[in-house]
């Protein structure tokens, strides 16, 4: 079963406020992972939350919702049928939006989720081109924002406006997966660490991707303008 | 509810008997599994928690700066984090 639209659907997710990082798993059977310190970590955070839900399965519990807050961020995740969907938030975060939010994910995808085996996949590594930004001292969440925000260009908001610009022509999970292509196709490395002419060219580039000839002029013009809005 | 914890002794107080023993394991069981997130998260402390299942809600903050007293509440009904948020943290 195909599972763009769940990804789609999580990575939508991240993008609300307050929303730092996102993982959705079954047993060993990572579906995404986008949190903002290196894999690892991310491994032994799955790891950790994952005996936790067994114990409780062995005492034949079914948890909906478990939300921890912690002096420096807050994790909430939400459990159906075995899988699991933890966020990692900030205290900007409104908890039970972001509740609703993703227990309705886990509702509309349940029959996807339900048919996923529990096994590990073969989830792509960090080695697909895309060098992960790794933090390798423990922080807290605010202060891992701040400093990356300190050495990072501004893609990550520049993707955002990209993404939103390609849903006019197409679904938000091609959208995704076009400007991932890109990006390796021009061989740019990390984009976060691009500089802002790089940042500009590597979303014309984008853009250019788009067939129809119209609309594409339509949204080099959307992105000019969104691009000027940006580092106004 | 309010539970203290000193070495091996715990005390509880408030609550009935039922209500009791799921507050205590509840934040018992969460409370390790943070203490173990602690060092993934880069982070220092557990201060507030909320688990759900089918049969109710069980809510704890830590009160004032010790590790070892929570107070909180076991309930088969539901609110808002937010909610229970304000009324443990804010007291």
């Amino acid at each position: 079963m195909p599972l763009n639209p769940i990804i789609a659907a999580t990575t939508a997710l991240s993008r609300l406020d307050g929303v730092a990082g996102v993982i959705l798993f079954k047993g060993e059977n990572i579906v995404h992972r986008q949190m903002p310190f290196s894999e690892q970590r991310a491994d032994e955070l799955i790891a950790i939350i994952r005996q936790m839900m067994d114990g409780y399965n062995q005492v034949r519990r079914k948890m909906r919702l478990v939300h921890l807050e912690f002096d420096g961020g807050l994790l909430l995740f939400m459990i159906q049928e075995g899988v699991v969907l933890i966020t990692l938030l900030t205290p900007k975060a409104d908890p039970d939006m972001i509740a609703s939010a993703g227990s309705i994910l886990l509702a509309d995808n349940a029959r996807t989720l339900s048919a996923l085996s529990t096994a590990a996949s073969a989830l792509p590594s960090a080695s697909d081109g895309v060098e992960e930004l790794v933090v390798t001292s423990p922080r807290t969440v605010q202060q891992i924002a701040v400093k990356a925000e300190s050495f990072v260009s501004n893609w990550g908001e520049v993707r955002k406006v990209l993404e939103g610009l390609l849903s006019k022509v197409m679904g938000r999970a091609q959208a995704t997966n076009l400007v991932n292509r890109c990006i390796e196709k021009e061989d740019v490395g990390d984009p976060y660490r691009l500089s802002p002419g790089a940042v500009t060219k590597l979303a014309t580039a984008v853009i250019n991707q788009v067939p129809n000839t119209s609309k594409r002029r339509q949204l080099q013009s959307e992105l000019e303008s969104a691009l000027e809005n940006l580092t106004a | 509810m309010r539970l203290s914890q000193n070495g091996d002794r715990e005390s509880i107080s408030g609550g009935d008997s039922e209500a009791t023993q799921r507050f205590t394991g509840e934040v018992k069981y969460v409370s390790h599994f943070a203490t173990r997130l602690l060092q993934t998260l880069g982070m220092r402390r557990l201060v507030f928690g909320v688990v759900e299942d089918r049969e109710g809600q069980t809510a704890f903050a830590q009160t004032g700066e010790s590790a070892a007293e929570w107070n909180g509440f076991s309930s088969s009904n539901r609110r808002a984090i937010k909610q229970i948020r304000e009324q443990l943290l804010t007291r």
